[in-house]
């Protein structure tokens, strides 16, 4: 795999790294597909066997029923913040090695300049929050959270 | 202290004004009170009028733009023609919400407005993808929210799916772009690599297979926020679906994103496509007017009718934009491609939401939506003086006729073809996209006659009742108006108009000559190339 990576990334260089992701994004769900179409011995059949799986509860009813629509908003909200905090990570860490060093990853410096990096970066993450905090007071204005 | 001072925040003053006022009007519709409700849509005017006074003072630009922002006299531009048809777009639309929905439905529209501002100023493929975004995603929530009708949630679940398919086109663009470039950076300051430079300095990467990939696949998104021919096809269907002054905005608001990113991303490659890219976009922009008029003359439907004709504007300007920026010397729409096509889309947005909100001041009596027959206008004139007279010269204006500025748009349009013709290595391709452009004219003429005639010379058939608030009759009125002014006084824009075609210019003064865009097998849009 290495010498394909590296073979790969002598021919445009910097793209080894994708090319590699790409070859086990793609082989590992060929592999998975290949797998469950194996026939093993212990392949058994049966009524339960077959029927839906809907997270091991029993299945009720018909895929087409109406359900409460509560379930999809509760999912984006839940995104929201699962998003939020994942974009908090990689902040911090800039945050933390830019107020120790002084000057953050060089990447940095076009977009801001030197001056001001931490109180810059922090407002960043303060209008980010803040713009998200709109949106859930919105959302629980709306009475997305009420269960009735 | 400092934050305030910060040249982000000056130099985007008049976006997060927008996006402020905006949020706030989205938290404040929710408060329930009736007075608030009331207030939003003065303070949704004002929130736009203060945008406009801060793009106005922030015209010059800070001396040095923060990186992954441009900002020039197109980014001026954009601001100073998308805020001022915003205004007319709020005015004909303060009363298609319903009274306790107007918070957020405002917000949106603002938040859209805020995105076609973002485009002017984007120099970044990320940041020029998430401004089209924003640019779309509130356009699909309003046209559901603008009317309780099925018809308005088909049209806007249609206008999602296909919307997203576009962007996902679009980005994946992008992502070749970025990958024969190595950066997302469009232009760039001098000394930075960016994308812009990387195609000068390499000739030969332009006709690359990865480039050529990404720029079909950019085009294609792109066409589709124009409703240019073969992604039109959602666009009549979206537009019946949606109430008429939604319509309206629907055929400005995002066609303008779209011709911004297409003038920026056709100045990146220094106006000189490969030749492939050159036909492909001929042909676009041939098939648009013929598609877009044809369709438009089987059409009973007046909103149908208008969104094809829709169609078959974005193809005209499509020609002024293959005619190209000109020589260097000439920045007049005559001569500049890009300064007609800006003339172009502020005229095509003033008639067309004209055109649409009058449709929209006149309701059958036995219904609550807006007239969409053609024949439900027979005879109106004699009851809706007024609304058919805005029509009339809206209508006139979209064919082209002249007392209206519709007629200079489409003068600019062709004659900045014809003069590109005597540079452009592909000359005679821009002339016969003229003479095939009048064809067009004369062909539209057909279905947009046949609407004026029917206000005008039939007998009335539908009792009618007028619809909507003072602010929309204002607004119809506002649009007609200016139709016969910018006739009277085109350098209102055109003033505008031309330093903005000419920055789209600029970044092709150190191209190389023809002979060698020749010999790469690409098409130079400069006239300058020759010398």
């Amino acid at each position: 795999m290495t010498s394909l990576a590296q073979s790969a990334g002598s021919l445009s260089p910097g793209f080894g790294p994708i090319l590699f992701l790409l070859i086990v994004a793609l082989g590992l769900a060929a592999a998975i597909m290949l797998i469950s179409h194996i026939p093993f011995k212990l392949r058994r059949t049966g009524r339960v066997k077959e029927t839906t799986y809907e997270s091991g509860m029993p299945p009720i009813g018909d895929a087409r029923r109406r359900f409460n629509v509560r379930f999809y908003l509760v999912a984006m909200l839940f995104l929201l913040f699962d998003v939020e905090l994942v974009f908090m990570y990689p902040w911090a860490v800039v945050f933390f090695r830019t107020a120790k060093t002084g000057a953050s990853t060089d990447w940095a410096i076009p977009f801001i300049g030197n001056a001001g990096l931490t109180g810059f970066l922090f407002a960043e993450m303060a209008v980010f929050f803040a713009i998200l905090l709109i949106g859930y007071v919105y959302a629980w204005r709306k009475g997305v959270f009420r269960w009735e | 202290m400092m934050l305030a001072m910060h040249p982000i925040i000056s130099t985007l003053g008049p976006e997060l004004l927008l996006i402020a006022g905006a949020s706030f009007m989205l938290l404040a519709g929710l408060s329930g009170s009736g007075r608030a409700n009331r207030a939003l849509p003065a303070f949704a005017f004002i929130v736009v009028l203060a945008a406009l006074g801060t793009a106005y003072m922030g015209r010059e630009g800070p001396s040095q733009a923060p990186s992954s922002l441009i900002v020039d006299s197109l980014s001026w531009y954009v601001r100073l023609i998308t805020l001022t048809i915003g205004l007319a777009i709020l005015l004909v639309n303060f009363h298609v919400p319903a009274e306790k929905e107007r918070g957020e439905f405002l917000a949106l529209l603002l938040f859209s407005l805020a995105g076609v501002l973002m485009v002017g100023v984007a120099d970044d493929l990320i940041l020029l993808f998430l401004a089209l975004e924003l640019v779309s995603i509130p356009t699909y929530i309003l046209i559901a929210m603008s009317r309780t009708d099925v018809k308005a949630q088909e049209s806007s679940v249609k206008y999602f799916f296909l919307g997203s398919f576009a962007a996902a086109l679009m980005l994946y663009g992008f992502s070749f772009l970025y990958g024969t470039g190595g950066t997302t950076t469009m232009f760039g300051s001098s000394g930075v690599a960016s994308l812009a430079s990387h195609l000068a300095a390499n000739p030969a990467a332009v006709t690359e297979p990865l480039t050529m990939i990404g720029l079909l696949l950019v085009f294609a998104g792109l066409a589709f926020k124009m409703t240019a021919v073969p992604f039109h096809f959602y666009a009549a269907d979206v537009y019946q679906g949606a109430a008429s002054p939604v319509s309206g905005m629907l055929g400005f608001v995002p066609k303008f994103a779209g011709l911004v990113a297409l003038i920026r991303l056709m100045s990146m490659f220094g106006w000189s496509l490969p030749a492939s890219a050159f036909w492909m976009l001929w042909g676009v922009a041939l098939t648009s007017m013929t598609v877009g008029n044809l369709l438009g003359l089987m059409q009973h439907n007046a909103k149908r009718m208008l969104a094809y004709s829709g169609i078959a504007h974005t193809g005209y300007m499509l020609v002024a934009v293959l005619a190209g920026p000109g020589l260097a010397g000439e920045t007049g729409p005559t001569r500049n491609g890009v300064s007609a096509a800006l003339f172009y889309i502020a005229v095509y947005g003033l008639m067309n939401v004209g055109a649409f909100a009058a449709l929209g001041s006149m309701r059958r009596a036995d219904s609550d939506d807006s007239i969409e027959e053609v024949d439900d206008l027979s005879g109106a004139a004699a009851t809706y003086p007024g609304a058919c007279l805005a029509l009339a010269i809206c209508v006139l204006s979209l064919m082209g006729f002249p007392p209206t500025a519709g007629f200079l748009g489409k003068f600019y349009v062709f004659s900045s073809a014809f003069a590109s013709a005597g540079a452009s290595s592909h000359g005679k391709a821009m002339v016969w996209l003229a003479i095939l452009g009048f064809v067009n004219a004369a062909i539209a003429a057909g279905y947009y006659l046949r609407l004026i005639a029917t206000c005008y010379l039939r007998p009335a058939t539908t009792e009618l009742r007028s619809a909507g608030h003072r602010s929309l009759r204002i607004g119809v009125a506002v649009c007609a108006l200016a139709m016969l002014v910018l006739f009277a006084l085109p350098a209102l824009v055109t003033s505008e108009s031309e330093p903005a075609g000419q920055v789209a210019r600029s970044a092709t003064i150190d191209r190389a000559g023809t002979t060698e865009a020749a010999a790469a097998g690409r098409v130079s849009l400069t006239a300058d190339a020759g010398r």
